[in-house]
């Protein structure tokens, strides 16, 4: 054994031979072994031993220097959506790591993967109150999929490898490692990097009940008004094919959560659109008559079901799913099958009988032609103000960019009508904070989008109230000429909440008005180029201008002010109770 | 509400009391007995008490089983 500075044994990190390293070079060259591509981070005192090694190896490793620390959980969430893999935080102790946490309950909502590496005061300095020393581990307890701290360096290189591991395994999620500095400096002996494959009592692949399958083909086989609801897990697990093989050999209506986006193409003859409060009029007002709701990969979460005490009492319930603590969590469940998505769909394909219901299909389409008729045509081609609307917004992008850009949505208003409005095509494509609902996830987010994505065009949608909470990132975006294409849809509210004071609390507007800066102004001031646009025919030529132009650019455009999204399921509503306009 | 039960073999760390102490307050179910012990240098095994309707306790046992600290739980009806 010798002992190396880190540029030396950078050389070695395939060498068999033992070598001498700090905690911290260890960290790296874990890193490297997992093949991570990208950090998002922030130094800070706690960490700077690991940056210290992080320097000899930046011809390696990429790292993003966020403004903030919650940027950093957002960008690794845009990654991983895009990736399907996670990617690497660094955050220094106390205020660091504090500042991760939206982050990180986003992304276990959410099932993003990601490892979060905080720095931690040394390991005497414990629960003494000392500078900066937080217990980050007993706060992210309940928000990580699993969390540990390291206090010794030979740790390191199994804590790691676990950490990769259960992130990125079963339900994906956030792992957060909290190392503390005494591990970072201490010298350990590197023998070698070996892959975690299992953990004892996690299996995070169950074998597909085949007796399960059986039944719910049975059901399936015998039911005459099905309904698909395809969920984020199908685009997890790659199911996208699986299902649409389902979907047509069974005949059976698939309609995609919020979450699940993209995992069946919406132009196909059996999609039947979007279920849940702010999504389409036929899969909420026909819940209620299905006879079989068939959820692959999906939670029933209340934004979907409404009052759950009402929702699809009709119909028999079948839950394809991989978390097991998911089954009859919510909705009572006639059969689960507890698998991976794409293993459960294969499964079940020749189980099933060639299939139509037409009848049930046509209800759909009568559905959808109700509410073309009575919300989505004026959304996408307003015949009265001057003030461009937001679903037309969404239009123009969806017409220019075919359906094929990567869009990631902030939370609000705009969010929702970005998810009506744009085709998306292409799978993993929607990246949005649909769980814990962030405000200011969508600006860091669509940087880490952008850079699993370097070929796509990456489209972020934001609120005015919205873009204030991580507008800062507008630095890093620029610093690292991160190429995202920014819409801001100002309405100088907030503009949900707002909808839901004119809807509920009689119209009172409390603490909703937003007298913004100028946006265009402070983009300028960062380096990026921008422009603002309040009328309707500039828009065209606004938006060539923005996706003709090579890097980063923002487009801020005024938009009608008292908008309100809908159809809706008002709160406290059952699904099918959903409401295509305001009722007096 | 029925008295239950839970079984719990784990490894052995001090960490996870802290963890299902969690679960079980998010859900404002009371604990009302709580034991551990060691069962050998890797693992400890953990029996917890509680006053819960039978959707409740099963769910609760998902989620602790769900842990990745865990090893196998088991529920049972008082």
């Amino acid at each position: 054994m010798t002992l190396e500075t880190p540029t030396e044994s950078r050389e070695k990190i395939a060498s068999p031979t033992p070598v001498i390293v700090s905690g911290s070079e260890a960290v790296i060259r874990c890193l490297l072994e997992e093949e991570i591509e990208v950090i998002y981070g922030y130094p800070g005192g706690a960490i700077m031993p690991i940056y210290d090694a992080l320097f000899h190896f930046t011809d390696k490793i990429k790292h993003i220097l966020v403004r903030h620390e919650q940027g950093a959980t957002h960008a690794a969430e845009g990654w991983a959506r895009i990736r399907n893999k996670a990617t690497v935080c660094f955050a220094t102790s106390g205020p660091g790591a504090t500042n991760l946490i939206t982050g990180i309950a986003d992304a276990i909502m959410d099932s993003s993967p990601m490892v979060c590496i905080t720095g931690q005061v040394p390991r005497h300095l414990l629960g003494t109150d000392a500078f900066q020393e937080t217990d980050v581990i007993g706060i992210t307890m309940p928000i990580t999929k699993w969390n540990y701290q390291v206090t010794r360096a030979s740790e390191i290189p199994a804590v790691l490898a676990k950490a990769f591991y259960i992130a990125n395994s079963g339900k994906p999620g956030p792992v957060l490692i909290d190392i503390t500095k005494n591990a970072q400096v201490e010298m350990m002996e590197w023998t070698g990097y070996e892959a975690c494959t299992s953990v004892r009592g996690y299996n995070p692949l169950p074998q597909v009940d085949l007796t399960a399958v059986q039944k719910a083909a049975d059901i399936i086989n015998q039911c005459k008004r099905p309904m698909i609801l395809s969920g984020h897990g199908v685009l997890i697990a790659g199911a996208e094919e699986a299902l649409k093989a389902v979907a047509e050999k069974a005949g059976i209506p698939v309609s995609t959560t919020f979450q699940g986006l993209g995992s069946f193409n919406p132009k196909h003859e059996l999609y039947v659109g979007i279920p849940g409060m702010h999504g389409n009029y036929g899969p909420n007002l026909l819940s209620d008559e299905c006879d079989v709701v068939f959820a692959v990969g999906m939670r029933f979460d209340d934004r979907v079901t409404g009052d759950v005490t009402r929702y699809i009492q009709n119909a028999k319930v079948i839950h394809l799913e991989i978390d097991p603590s998911e089954i009859n969590k919510v909705v009572k469940t006639d059969v689960g099958i507890l698998a991976d998505a794409k293993a459960g769909l294969e499964a079940l394909l020749p189980y099933l009988e060639e299939n139509q219901h037409a009848e049930w299909l046509q209800k759909f389409k009568d559905c959808d032609k109700i509410e073309y008729d009575t919300v989505i045509k004026d959304e996408l081609y307003p015949s009265n103000g001057s003030h461009p609307r937001m679903g037309e917004l969404m239009r123009i992008i969806n017409e220019k960019t075919k359906g094929e850009a990567i869009i990631v949505p902030d939370v609000g208003q705009h969010q929702m009508f970005a998810m009506r409005y744009y085709d998306y095509m292409v799978p993993n494509s929607w990246v949005s904070s649909g769980g814990l609902g962030t405000m200011g996830f969508a600006l860091p987010a669509a940087i880490g989008a952008q850079m699993a994505a370097p070929d796509r065009t990456v489209v972020t949608v934001i609120g005015d109230g919205c873009f204030q909470m991580t507008i800062q990132e507008l630095g890093t975006i620029w610093q690292h000429h991160i190429p995202v294409k920014i819409v801001i849809f100002n309405n100088n509210y907030l503009g949900m909440v707002r909808q839901w004071q004119q809807l509920f609390f009689d119209r009172r507007y409390s603490q909703v008005d937003l007298i913004n800066p100028n946006f265009v102004e402070i983009t300028k001031g960062f380096g990026i180029p921008a422009e603002k646009v309040t009328e309707r025919e500039d828009l065209d030529a606004a938006f060539d201008r923005m996706f003709a132009h090579e890097g980063p650019y923002l487009l801020e455009v005024v938009v009608e002010k008292e908008a309100n999204v809908f159809p809706m399921v008002p709160s406290g509503a059952a699904a099918h109770e959903i409401i295509l306009e305001r009722q007096s | 509400m029925k008295p239950y039960s839970i079984k719990i073999l784990s490894q052995n760390s001090p960490v996870l009391i802290g963890k299902f102490m969690l679960i079980f307050s998010r859900r404002k179910i009371e604990v009302t007995d709580f034991s551990y012990s060691k069962v050998n240098e890797e693992d400890g095994s953990f029996n917890i008490e509680f006053m819960a309707d039978e959707w409740m306790a099963e769910n609760i046992e998902k989620q602790l089983n769900r842990q990745i600290d865990v090893y196998e739980t088991a529920l049972i009806l008082n």
